[in-house]
């Protein structure tokens, strides 16, 4: 590989279109195509094929796994447990979804009972062996599972995270029999020491019972498009294929083969990565991330960096692999607004979803009372552009959402006033998921700049930073494939976790540290390249308690019994500041090592339009009449692509663009920086 | 009904905008705490008051909070007048609180010089003394079960009051633990206000007074609706809990328009052997779940929800329990009884709505000893989910834990790390849950293994009354506590008891299965 970046491309594939970002010769191209629902591997590759270049690195958000478990279209699945558990999934932590349900909910359940097998072999607590098992059990367990027709396998045994044993002879006796089984498909398997080697069960069982579940289809999946790369016939060689997993870092396809559950946040995370990298080229370190989609919000809150945890629950069930932290809220374009039985005005979370979409995109005309959305009140108060909306391919019909707002002019005093209602309680319900999220962290929001994407993100951003009290803006050049850019720049990552359970102290870190350079030692073996920065978090607590912080220790392949104790130290201080109080012994409950490949992706300079001689600021395009609290402005539109460094724009204005309108409300100013990002301030 | 004075699109906004608030003090609170407790289990409240001490916006994790936080906050209001910088704080069940564990601290909110409302947060402390490690014993008197903190000046114009803080903590099994709790729910409450000082400058002091009757009065409009669906009518319902005084709860619920009125005259006198006595307030917030239960997933949480629900609960009666009986189980079983009750009342109004009765007990198991291989005493508590009636539309969920609780299990893997025993069976209760055409939801086996001697208290129900079923639905199973010792003789315990157990014994808890509903079809 060369030093510079070489040609290569960021796929985003989203609900409606497969997002590209291609980097050509140190430039960028960007290509949005229609989304190939029932194989994206269509869409992609024909998005590919129209660049008519050789690249050498496709990298990929991928919505492969999270869609199996939508659709409940993973493989039939069979689960091995230990003796007495039989029930882990169904029962998980005991706790219902919402406190009001009557009729509780019933578990998300991916595993038929009959799927669930009792394994005889027990652990104590510690790890010995307390009941062994006849040699013979694995294979006639592996056997049945064949002949039931099972597709992946999962094995999760108790204390599995103080002693394999058991794990491994599952793992030994299924490669051994292999060659057995000829001509015969042995099922995916998935083991919980391999998937989720840390303690507490029902989270490891879910988590390895998840991966089985999606295992098959991702395997497929990406076999299929691996070897239609090497038929794309401007490429001289096949690209590398990486997938972008959720905690925002690229892995190679038999890494995902393998563990397809640390993909399901995969293009979420792409974007807050895109987000973050834009950011930290102008010195931006403390930021918000809003991707303001058709049915939700995404927030994500990075201080210096990406924000991560290791527990995710997805359409009820837990999975524990490292994500970006990232907060949902449902409220988004095509959220639907109504009065309560109470007379308050709601705004989402149901959604108008693709069909019939909003109103004023025209596919509701034959309903006699179409759904009024977010978008629709955009529409009314003028500031989604008819000519320039979604780069013409959509035409914005604004008599549908008049259409639409007509059953609630009874009590608004005009169709203007309903529309900004609806934008104003859309705007109340994402502050107070952003301030939610900020307090969890223990931050004050005001101390951020706000990077809105997605669709409708850069136009609800002036007031919802202004209810923040955030007073700085930055909308990237391209809003809309930011997770595309995420996917393009990001650096491959691998993460080993493991329990440790023991206490921290002068005569006990020797074996931590010894953990933690086996977890380096395996991480070296896998990754390639000689220059990978590794980076431990070190799950600590205090004696009795029964839930960690922690602690992160840069460059740890450097680290020795000295680092170690001082993250200790770290800890105790830590501790000390949020709960005011510290002191007894430390003990360790996990390490978790991340090795991070740095791609060394400089971001090409972006292309700016040159002014012409006499020419101060940019050009206005044309004006519109925007509605705005006080009453009707003409106000300016720009074209994105023809603002060029250091131009000033005083709101009232509209920045319309390919994938994005951004609302400059008349209180805020925009300005270009030399990255040509779109900052925003107050006036 | 009188008008909102407020647009419908502003009361959205300022409920988002309090409710926020609520969340952002509980998330405070979460991150904050020390103990499993409130960190894991988020055993905790938060809310948010007008000046006349009215709930405006609550963040709940159990619904047993519900209807007891307004009353703590009306008791403090003759503490008056207030400073900027006091924090009240309270757990006595018959001043405000609902059982010595629950340690509840109120704020007031100044704005310039002007009371505008109050912040509270209540949060389970793991112990606050008393006859048994966990604070919930097998008590016949309040004094057993733990310290009594009257309302009390605990933090005075800012600066907390040391000879308060130390008795709190002195009386303790797990004083450090304590002042960490402690010193999260008074961050929550500095967050709380702050946040609320902040919205008044967004709204201004009348705005959010406007805000504050407009909130209320959403609240009142909401559940009325909610009412005025439920056929008008007087349903009569009864059930019992398992204790030798007798341990009916009898309710005639009076369905009139737009209001309910619950009367509770006809249950049994308070216990005077055991703790399963509820004070008024848990009473109503058995009572207010079970109507904000039929109320749309949207439904704001305050006090004006409250206003169409009338409660009259006689005087000393195991709903209204007097100073000194003792009430710790009051909190976590006698709720779900009256729970039950209030819904077999409901369900004949709204058969189309409520479910069979399902497990009824929250099975609660304290354990305590001393640690001889961590050198240390310790107290462990935990509740047991069961199975969740058959209702309407569906089958019953197994292993979950309903109506006034929702607390999640501790993991099996954690246990041993921390206590020296450990969970050898965790499974459904296989044939537990009531047949019916929607057949009860199974409840739960779980089996501890002893490694060394140590104390159990079980305070469980549902031990012989069944859950009942619904529609021609059958009952669900009753639950079981059992022990074998380690020389494998069998012993069967009592719904409550207290036992000592040795290395190698073992305790079997099955927990009650959910009522069936709906008969079954036979050709």
């Amino acid at each position: 590989m060369t030093s510079k970046f070489d040609n290569a491309v960021g796929v985003d594939v989203g609900g409606t279109f497969t997002d590209f970002l291609f980097l050509i010769d140190e430039e960028y191209i960007v290509q949005k195509i229609p989304t190939t629902p029932d194989d994206p591997s269509i869409g992609i590759l024909q998005g590919l094929a129209n660049i008519q270049t050789d690249l050498s690195r496709v990298a990929h958000g991928s919505t492969i796994a999270t869609n199996a478990l939508l659709e409940k279209a993973g493989a039939r699945t069979a689960l091995v447990v230990t003796e007495g558990f039989k029930d882990i999934l169904e029962i998980g932590r005991q706790a219902r979804n919402n406190i009001y349900e009557l009729e509780p909910t019933p578990a998300n359940l991916l595993i038929p009972p009959e799927l669930i097998i009792e394994f005889s072999g027990k652990l104590t607590p510690d790890g010995e062996i307390k009941t062994n098992v006849s040699p013979d059990l694995y294979r006639t367990i592996i056997e049945n599972a064949v002949s039931n027709n099972v597709e992946a396998l999962a094995i999760c045994l108790l204390f599995s995270h103080k002693n394999t044993f058991f794990e491994d002879k599952f793992r030994e006796v299924y490669e051994n029999i292999k060659h057995d089984f000829k001509g015969r498909k042995l099922p995916y398997l998935s083991i919980s020491s391999e998937v989720s080697p840390e303690y507490r069960e029902v989270e490891r069982a879910s988590t390895t019972a998840l991966n089985a579940y999606v295992g098959p289809i991702m395997s497929t999946y990406l076999s299929n498009l691996e070897k239609s790369l090497q038929q794309v016939n401007s490429f001289v060689v096949a690209p590398s294929l990486h997938i972008i997993q959720s905690d925002g870092g690229a892995a190679t396809t038999s890494q995902v083969e393998k563990l397809p559950v640390s993909t399901l946040l995969s293009g979420p995370s792409a974007g807050v990565n895109g987000a973050l990298s834009l950011a930290r080229a102008v010195d931006e370190h403390k930021i918000i991330t809003l991707d303001i989609g058709g049915t939700s919000t995404d927030i994500a809150l990075c201080d210096k960096e990406l924000p991560y945890r290791t527990n995710l629950v997805i359409q009820g069930i837990p999975a524990r692999t490292p994500v970006v932290d990232i907060h949902t809220v449902g409220a988004g374009g095509g959220s639907v607004a109504y009065l309560d039985t109470g007379g308050a005005l709601r705004v989402g979370p149901r959604s108008v979803g693709s069909l019939p979409g909003p109103a004023c995109y025209g596919k509701s005309r034959e309903l006699s009372s179409p759904a009024f959305s977010v978008t629709d009140a955009h529409a009314l108060l003028g500031r989604l552009n008819r000519d320039y909306f979604l780069a013409d391919s959509l035409q914005i019909d604004v008599t549908e959402a008049e259409r639409a707002a007509e059953p609630f002019l009874n009590i608004f005093s005009n169709k203007f006033e309903f529309a900004q209602a609806v934008i104003d309680v859309t705007n109340a319900n994402i502050e107070r998921a952003v301030r939610v999220v900020s307090v969890q962290k223990g931050f004050n929001p005001n101390e951020f700049t706000l990077i809105p994407f997605g669709g409708a993100g850069p136009l609800h951003a002036c007031d919802v930073a202004e209810m923040l009290n955030i007073d700085k803006i930055l909308i990237p050049p391209s809003p809309g494939v930011l997770a595309a850019l995420g996917a393009l720049q990001a650096g491959h990552t691998l993460t080993v976790g493991q329990s440790v359970l023991q206490t921290m102290n002068e005569d006990s870190v020797e074996s931590v540290l010894t953990n933690l350079q086996q977890a380096i030692k395996i991480i070296s073996e896998k990754l390639s390249g000689d220059d990978i920065q590794y980076r431990a978090v070190l799950d600590l607590r205090f004696v009795g308690q029964s839930h960690e912080i922690g602690v992160n220790i840069d460059n740890a392949n450097e680290a020795n019994l000295e680092v170690l104790l001082d993250a200790k130290e770290e800890f105790v201080e830590r501790h000390g500041h949020l709960y005011g109080h510290s002191g007894y012994d430390v003990e360790i409950a996990n390490i978790r090592v991340t090795g991070f490949v740095d791609p060394k992706f400089t971001p090409p300079k972006p292309v700016l339009p040159n002014r012409r001689n006499n020419q101060t600021g940019p050009l206005i395009n044309q004006y519109c009449e925007a509605i705005f609290r006080g009453g009707s402005q003409r106000t300016p539109i720009y074209l994105r692509t023809e603002l060029s460094a250091d131009d000033h724009i005083i709101g009232p204005a509209l920045v319309t663009q390919l994938d994005t309108t951004t609302l400059i409300t008349p209180a805020w100013l925009g300005r270009v920086d030399i990255e040509g990002n779109l900052i925003l301030s107050k006036k | 009904m009188k008008p909102l004075n407020l647009s419908p699109a502003d009361l959205a906004i300022a409920e988002a905008a309090f409710a926020s608030v609520a969340e952002e003090m509980g998330e405070s609170l979460t991150r904050s705490a020390f103990s499993p407790n409130i960190k894991e289990r988020r055993d905790h409240s938060c809310g948010v008051f007008s000046s006349d001490g009215s709930l405006i916006a609550q963040a709940a994790h159990i619904p047993v909070h519900l209807g007891a936080m307004p009353m703590t906050v009306r008791t403090i209001l003759d503490m008056g007048p207030f400073e900027q910088g006091d924090i009240i704080a309270l757990n006595d069940p018959y001043k405000g609180g609902n059982h010595l564990p629950d340690i509840t601290t109120v704020a007031p909110i100044f704005y310039t010089e002007r009371l505008l409302g109050f912040t509270a947060t209540r949060a389970h402390h793991a112990d606050i003394g008393g006859m048994a490690p966990g604070s919930m014993p097998v008590a016949t008197e309040l004094y057993q079960e733990g310290l009594i903190i009257p309302p009390i000046r605990l933090v005075e114009a800012g600066k907390i009051s040391q000879a308060a803080w130390s008795i709190i903590l002195r009386n303790s099994r797990s004083p450090g633990e304590r002042e960490g709790d402690l010193r999260a729910q008074l961050a929550a409450t500095a967050l709380g206000i702050e946040r609320v000082q902040s919205l008044i400058d967004r709204f201004s002091p009348e705005g959010v007074e406007t805000r504050f009757n407009a909130m209320l009065l959403h609240g009142e409009r909401v559940i009325r609706e909610v009412i005025s669906e439920i056929p008008d009518g007087l349903y009569e319902a009864e059930d019992y809990l398992e204790i030798s005084e007798g341990g009916k709860i009898y309710l005639s619920l009076e369905v009139k328009n737009d209001s309910l009125y619950f009367d509770f005259e006809g249950t049994d006198s308070e216990s005077q052997s055991t703790s399963l006595n509820a004070v008024a307030q848990v009473t109503e917030s058995a009572c207010y779940y079970a109507v904000r239960a039929l109320a749309p997933l949207d439904a704001p949480t305050n006090e004006g929800c409250y206003r169409p629900v009338h409660i009259r609960l006689p005087k000393k009666s195991l709903v209204n329990a007097s100073d000194p009986r003792a009430v710790s189980a009051g909190n976590v079983e006698v709720s779900q009884r009256i729970t039950d009750v209030a819904l077999k009342a409901l369900a004949q109004a709204l058969p189309e709505r409520i479910p069979a009765a399902s497990s009824g007990t929250m099975n609660n198991i304290t354990i305590g000893g001393y640690d001889s291989r961590r050198k240390r005493s310790y107290a462990y508590y935990e509740t047991l989910a069961g199975g969740a009636g058959g209702g309407p539309r569906q089958a019953g969920r197994s292993g979950v834990h309903t109506h006034m609780t929702n607390t999640l299990n501790t993991p099996v893997e954690a246990i041993p790390l921390a206590y020296p025993f450990s969970i050898e069976r965790y499974e459904l209760r296989t044939g537990s849950g009531g047949a019916g055409k929607h057949p009860g939801g199974e409840g739960l086996v779980r089996e501890y293994l002893f490694y060394e001697p140590a104390t159990v208290t079980i305070i469980s129900e549902r031990r012989k009354l069944q859950p009942w079923g619904l529609a021609g639905g059958r009952d669900g199973a009753s639950g079981v506590n059992r022990l074998i010792r380690a020389n494998q003789k069998e012993y069967e315990l009592a719904a409550r008891d207290t036992v000592q157990v040795h290395a190698g014994d073992r305790i079997i808890i099955e927990t009650p299965g959910g009522g069936g509903f709906g008969g079954l079809e036979i050709d």
